[in-house]
This record gives C-alpha cells, sequence and structure tokens, in this order.
C-alpha cells in the first residue's frame, strides 16, 4: 500500500504560487531586509555604505510626529469605517433578503461604485465638496454659511462617506450570501418554539454569519487601506491633517528616497494586518468548533 | 515552522543587538586623507572618455545651452558622448511686429503633474540605482538629494583639481549654495533684483532718502512714498506695477516678494522648521491686502497680459519698479538709443525715462537673494565621475560661457565665470547680447563714451554682487501647499490667520515627515 500519495492538484498551485513568491514575498523580504539598515546611498548596491542598525529604524519611526499622525489617523478611520460599513451592509442584506422580486436588481445596484474609476469620480466629488461646490450651494439656499468639506475636520466624514459609498455594496453581496447559506429550517424551528424575529436574527442568522462577518472585517481594513487613492485624487500628497494616512506617509518617503522609513512603515503595516487578520481567523475558529 | 519563525526571531534580535552596540565608524585622524578624497584624487587622474548623460526637466533654459555645451565638449574631447534627456513640452512663442517693432512673448505654463512624473522617475531611477551622471537643479529639491547622499559632494573635486581656480568664479555665490556643509550644486550664472524709483514723482526729501542706503526692504520704499502718493499731483500711479498675487510661481508678485524678503523667517528647511503662525506671515497677508485696497499695488486678478495690453501700457508710470540686473545694461543702451525692453512676468511694463537705481532689494536680517537659472548636481552613483566633473568644469569655463547666451529669450543670467562676466558685460554695451533684435555691432573696439558705460555697468554689478549671500533653499511641495493656500486668501475664502494656519500645519507635515 503506498503511504502519502503525491497528489496532483498541487501542481495547478504552483504557478500561482510562484508569481505570488516572485511578485510579493521575495519583494517583501527584500524591504523587510532595508528597513534594519541604513544607507548612505540608494540603492544598497554597495555594502560598504550601508550598516546593519537592528531595530533603530523603528524605534526612530515611532518618535516621529508625521508618522503617528498617519497611524492614528488610520486607526480612527478603520475604526468608524470597518464597524459602520459592516452594520450598513448587513441591514441592507437583511433588507435586500426580504424582497421577494428583483433581488440581484437591488444588489447590482449597491454593486456600481464599486466598479466605477476613482479617478472619474474624483470629478464629481471635487465638484461636490468644493468650497464653491454643489453642497454649499445647497446650504446657501438655506442661508447656512458654506462649510470647507475638504480642508477641516470635518473632511474626515466626507471621506468615510465616500468609502461606504464605494464599498458598501461589496460587502452586501457577501452577507446576502451569507444569509442565504443558512439553512432556512433553523428560522421554521425557531418559530415553533416560539421565538420571534429580532430573536432569530440574533440567535440564528448573527450566529451563523460569524465565518462571513470574519471575511467582511478582514476585507473592510484591507478595503480602509485602499481609500488613500480617493483622498490622495482629492486632496493631493498633503491633505487636512485628519485624513493624512499611512499611505501618504509612504507614498512621500517614496518621493524623498526615505528608503528606511518607507520599508520600515510598510513592515509595520503587514505585520499589524497579519496580526488582525490572524486574530480574527482565530476567532472564527473558536465560535465554529 | 514555530521553530524556525523562533530562530530568525532570535537571530533578529541578535542583529540587533549587534547593531545597536556594534562599532561605529569613527573620524580617522590619522593623516591619511578620507577614503572619498582618496578616491577622488583617483578619479581625477582617470582619462577623459565614456559618456555621461545629462538630465533636465527644463526644456526653455537649460536644453539649448545643455546640447550646444556637449556639442562643444565633444569636439574638444574626442570620444565622449554627453546625452542631454530634458522632458518638458516647449513653451509658446508668440510674436507681434509692427511699425518696425518686434515684441515677442514666450509662454511657459506650469505643469505640477508633469514635474511631479519627473521627480517620481528620477527617484525611481536612483533607487534601481540607475539615473542620469548630471542633474540639472531646475525642479529637483537638491536638498533632499543632497541628505540622501544622491549628490556628490562637489568640493573634493573643486580642492583636488589643479585646473579649477575658485578664484576665477564668484564665490560667493558658490559658497552660498553649501548644503550642510558640502557643495552639491555648481551654478552656472546668477542674477539678482534691484529697485528703481520714478524720479518724476518723488520730491527732494523722498529722493534724498532713496539715495541714502543702498538696500531697501518693500516696506521701507511704501513708507518713503506714502505721503507723496497720497497728495500724488500728477494722478494715480500705483507705488508698485505688480499684483499683490499672481497664481503661478514663474512670476512675480509682492506676495513672491514679501515671503521672498522673510522667507528664512518662515521655513527653516536645514532644521525642519516652520514658523507661520506666529503672526508674522498673516500680517504679511494683511499689509498685502491692505496695499491693494490703498491703490499701492495692480489688484490681483488671473487675467492674463497680453501682447496688445503690454504695448498699451508702456507709459505708465510707478514710484518703484523691481528691477532684473540685465536693466543695469539695458540703462545704458536705452540711452544709446535702443528700444528694449524685457519684462518680468507678472510686472507690468512702464516708461523708464526718469528710473534712478534705489539699490538692492534687501532681505530681512540684512542679506541679499540671488537666484540662478542654471546649476547642475552630480549623481553620487555615476559610473563616469571624471567625465561628469570634466562638463560641469567645461559649462562653467570662460570658453563655453561667453560664447554661449545662458539660456535663450532671457539673457538676464550673469555668468559665473568672472572672465566670462565681464566679456558678456563688453559683449551687452556694444549690442552684441542683443543680435536677435538686429542691432548688432560688429566692432568690438569700445568708443570712449561704451568704456565709461562698460566701467560703470561693471562696478555697479559687481559691487551688487558682492552684496548677494543668501539663497533661499525652495521646495516644490512647500511652495505649492503656499500657493494653494494663498490663492484662496486673495481669492477671499479664508481669512489671513485660517490662511496661515493650514499653511504651518502641512508644512509641518511635511518637515517631519
Amino acid at each position: 500500500m503506498r503511504k502519502n500519495p503525491f497528489d496532483f492538484g498541487l501542481l495547478f498551485l504552483l504557478p500561482g504560487l510562484i508569481g505570488f513568491v516572485i511578485f510579493f514575498i521575495w519583494p517583501f523580504i527584500i524591504s523587510l531586509g532595508y528597513s534594519f539598515v541604513e544607507s548612505l546611498r540608494f540603492p544598497m548596491d554597495k555594502p560598504i555604505d550601508s550598516v546593519f542598525v537592528g531595530f533603530k529604524n523603528y524605534l526612530d519611526l515611532f518618535k516621529n510626529e508625521s508618522y503617528l499622525m498617519s497611524l492614528r489617523n488610520t486607526l480612527i478611520f478603520m475604526g468608524i469605517c470597518v464597524p459602520l460599513n459592516i452594520v450598513l451592509s448587513l441591514l441592507a442584506a437583511v433588507m435586500i433578503n426580504k424582497v421577494s422580486r428583483y433581488k440581484e436588481i437591488f444588489v447590482l445596484i449597491f454593486l456600481i461604485p464599486l466598479v466605477i474609476p476613482s479617478g472619474s469620480m474624483i470629478f464629481f466629488w471635487k465638484a461636490l465638496f468644493a468650497t464653491d461646490g454643489y453642497l454649499n450651494y445647497i446650504l446657501s439656499l438655506f442661508s447656512i454659511s458654506e462649510v470647507n468639506w475638504l480642508e477641516s475636520e470635518i473632511t474626515r466624514y466626507v471621506i468615510v462617506f465616500i468609502f461606504i459609498w464605494k464599498n458598501l455594496g461589496y460587502n452586501i453581496v457577501l452577507f446576502v450570501a451569507g444569509i442565504n447559506n443558512i439553512p432556512k429550517l433553523y428560522y421554521e424551528a425557531a418559530t415553533v418554539d416560539g421565538a420571534g424575529a429580532v430573536k432569530s436574527f440574533f440567535d440564528i442568522t448573527l450566529s451563523n454569519l460569524i465565518p462571513t462577518f470574519v471575511l467582511v472585517t478582514i476585507m473592510s481594513i484591507i478595503n480602509s487601506f485602499k481609500v488613500f487613492k480617493e483622498i490622495y485624487l482629492l486632496t493631493g500628497s498633503y491633505p487636512h491633517e485628519s485624513i493624512y494616512m499611512l499611505q501618504h506617509f509612504m507614498n512621500n518617503m517614496f518621493y524623498s528616497l526615505n528608503y528606511p522609513k518607507l520599508t520600515t512603515a510598510t513592515s509595520i503595516l503587514v505585520l499589524i494586518i497579519t496580526i488582525l487578520s490572524q486574530a480574527l481567523l482565530k476567532y472564527e475558529r473558536r465560535k465554529s468548533v | 515552522m514555530k521553530r524556525f519563525l523562533s530562530l530568525m526571531y532570535a537571530v533578529l534580535i541578535a542583529g540587533s543587538i549587534v547593531g545597536c552596540s556594534g562599532e561605529t565608524v569613527k573620524p580617522d585622524n590619522s593623516t591619511t586623507p578620507p577614503a572619498d578624497v582618496k578616491s577622488a584624487e583617483d578619479l581625477l587622474n582617470n582619462e577623459i572618455e565614456g559618456e555621461i548623460t545629462v538630465s533636465c526637466y527644463d526644456t526653455v533654459f537649460y536644453r539649448d545651452f545643455l546640447e550646444t555645451a556637449a556639442k562643444s565638449f565633444e569636439q574638444k574631447y574626442l570620444g565622449t558622448t554627453i546625452h542631454v534627456d530634458s522632458v518638458s513640452q516647449m513653451p509658446d512663442v508668440k510674436s507681434n511686429e509692427s511699425e518696425g517693432e518686434k515684441r515677442i512673448a514666450i509662454e511657459a505654463e506650469e505643469d505640477a503633474q508633469g514635474e511631479s512624473d519627473y521627480i517620481s522617475k528620477i527617484n525611481t531611477a536612483l533607487m534601481s540605482g540607475g539615473g542620469a551622471d548630471l542633474f540639472a537643479m531646475d525642479i529637483l529639491p537638491f536638498y533632499k538629494y543632497a541628505e540622501n547622499g544622491q549628490l556628490e559632494d562637489l568640493q573634493k573635486y573643486m580642492d583636488l583639481d589643479t585646473e579649477f581656480n575658485m578664484d576665477n568664479y564668484r564665490k560667493n555665490i558658490i559658497e552660498a549654495l553649501k548644503y550642510n556643509g558640502g557643495q552639491y550644486i555648481f551654478p552656472l550664472d546668477y542674477s539678482f533684483n534691484y529697485y528703481e524709483y520714478d524720479e518724476s514723482l518723488f520730491d527732494e526729501a523722498g529722493i534724498n532718502k532713496l539715495q541714502a542706503s543702498e538696500s531697501f526692504s518693500n516696506e521701507q520704499l511704501v513708507e518713503i512714498a506714502a505721503g507723496l502718493f497720497d497728495t500724488d499731483p500728477a494722478g494715480p500711479h500705483e507705488m508698485f506695477g505688480m499684483k499683490g498675487y499672481i497664481n503661478t510661481s514663474l512670476g512675480t508678485s509682492m506676495f513672491n516678494e514679501l515671503f521672498l524678503e522673510n522667507y528664512s523667517g518662515f521655513i527653516d528647511i536645514q532644521n525642519r522648521k516652520a514658523s507661520f503662525t506666529d503672526g508674522t506671515f498673516s500680517q504679511l497677508l494683511d499689509i498685502i491686502k491692505d496695499w491693494e485696497d490703498k491703490g499701492y499695488l495692480l489688484p490681483s486678478d488671473s487675467a492674463e497680459v497680453s501682447l496688445d495690453d503690454f504695448t498699451a501700457s508702456t507709459d505708465n508710470q510707478y514710484y518703484y519698479k523691481l528691477k532684473d540686473n540685465i536693466e543695469l545694461l539695458l540703462r545704458y543702451l536705452r540711452k544709446e538709443g535702443w528700444e528694449l525692453s524685457l519684462p518680468t512676468a507678472g510686472i507690468t511694463p512702464s516708461t523708464d525715462n526718469n528710473d534712478v537705481i534705489a539699490g538692492m532689494q534687501a532681505v530681512a536680517n540684512g542679506s541679499a537673494r540671488f537666484s540662478y537659472s542654471q546649476a547642475y548636481g552630480m549623481n553620487a552613483n555615476s559610473k563616469n565621475k571624471r567625465l561628469a566633473w570634466e562638463f560641469i568644469k567645461f559649462m562653467a569655463s570662460q570658453e563655453i560661457q561667453e560664447t554661449l547666451q545662458l539660456y535663450p529669450g532671457s539673457l538676464t543670467g550673469l555668468p559665473i565665470n568672472n572672465e566670462a562676466r565681464l566679456s558678456k558685460a563688453k559683449d551687452g554695451i556694444i549690442g552684441e547680447l542683443f543680435i536677435q533684435s538686429g542691432k548688432s555691432s560688429a566692432n568690438k573696439e569700445l568708443t570712449e563714451a561704451q568704456q565709461e558705460a562698460l566701467d560703470e555697468y561693471v562696478k555697479t554689478v559687481e559691487s551688487f554682487s558682492d552684496m548677494l549671500n543668501t539663497y533661499p533653499i525652495m521646495d516644490t511641495t512647500i511652495d505649492s501647499v503656499i500657493n494653494s493656500e494663498v490663492k484662496q486668501f486673495f481669492d477671499g475664502k479664508k481669512s489671513s490667520e485660517d490662511t496661515a494656519k493650514a499653511i504651518q500645519s502641512k508644512a509641518e507635515l511635511y518637515l517631519n515627515e
């Protein structure tokens, strides 16, 4: 009897794996290496010009005010956006699920923002939020003084709005799929046992959606980092301090040729995302058992 | 796997300890020259051969000069090749001709995206070990490249190269461009501004005040003329023939002038400090608004000045005119019957009949500011530094500086090479610099009057040049932040305090990154 027969399915994974290693893992390992050295000259093709400094770059980064501001803003933004996006998309998914006809059309409507290129939407956002834009025009009709939507503390919420607008549909699709996977039998049994709609929602829908929640949370966290594209196109490299994100810092470090700071910030970002997703997956596994 | 990770972690920690407590490079106190000086010494003994690339963004001021210089260099040093790489669009050249007069306007538009793309391209090339051998410092933030070790410190070449004699150049200009003690860029020319006043608009007391000093700040000038302006018998004349603000960094406006006058107080790039919220900056904005309201300045609007507007406004009179150093030469030529006018963007043309030199445009703390139109830095990763240095030297030599117009369409740059500057002054007095206008003089012998004018011109230029000691290190990112915020102030969308706060926050963010 043959032991451990070779799984030919692995061969099909190979091309993707090779690409992943070449284009993601290998550059990351190189970039991780850069974060532990200080160079007098870039590129570091001459070892004589770079000095191994251990965690110095990491310690320096945590003393850098701009970096700390970008980290704080990113965490605040995630703290607002991720739960808000999850709650709103869950509500929308539950409502869509209640609709008996044209369910797909509703899902499609929510998905449209996802396929519109950010670049083309920026013109609209600019026209809407500019100091002499449509929103301020509407406010002026009610004798309300104009608001600087893109250059004040309120800007953070403008970006939250844009993020929700763009990403709601994606989460709705995941939640609709998750809800459809819950056997109808559970609800029927609960009704027979006298459970109301609210109790069924909390005890059946929510508890059976835990794997979907984990996936939605991970995707929302990842997507929240991608909001940089919109912010950058709307407000440039140096926006109002409330929306200066980690990606601004990293992008600006590239332009400043500050490779140690860039790679150190990238490594920390990867570490944060890894820890968060691992924690969420662990939580999911525990709940699923 | 866990074991492997633990091992990796342990290795990292161990490495970190070594990194923190490891040996640090101590300065060598022995008599042996430092390694980089030694290598520069060896390098200067190499043959001048091979090829280099010179990269510039600007096509107006740099490319033609570079291509001509490259051709001459290749002829002088056979077997060498100089590639010139430039990216920006050629400017629009408009001209009109009437009654034998020809007017030419060069319109160069700002292209923020193009500039950003160029910087990005250079950065990517540098990070991957490539990049041109020489960079024209037209839009690149040279201090950043210098801080990151991307630019070669040219001081060692200047010190070790026996063919290079610093006494042949304007030392104060070259040294004023040092950054953190290193000579990372080498200028080919320099220019400065000074003020002239319209004698017919001043009384004797005013003229005496204007003749009593060598340099003036804008506020001092306003103070001298304010009383006369209020009781102007000849009708309303603006104090300055410029606008309070123009939405471009290519021209001159009172905001630019006052900002640069106090630049070191607002931005200290070397120490990463921005000081816009101590009240000085908002006061500066309010002063300009006040001067606009009083009619001292032309109103800030975005209307373009056409060639016809230019023609129509040549009879205007202003109390003061900010002039470029080339005007010192034009003053003499006008007396000889030449009709030449080289206006700067943002400054409205006017009659020059009654203009008298007031003095140098002063900068806070008694300094005097200059600018350059061309300067070059050497890529620290260049594979042919010998040739790159030789080409810089060649561009700064008397041979090339006196035969070339530093840049076509404008003649304001004074050569950094002393002999070339003198030679160009002579060409200027006899009119050879203005060949395009059709009034060139083939006769290089100076008449007595021309010799007198040349002596006077050289004396004035050199005495002004002796005062120059400040080059504000500009940064395109900070400039663009300031420009966009200040525009909102002049559009009436923001108060001066809010503008100052917004700039402070962004400039601080940028400088602390």
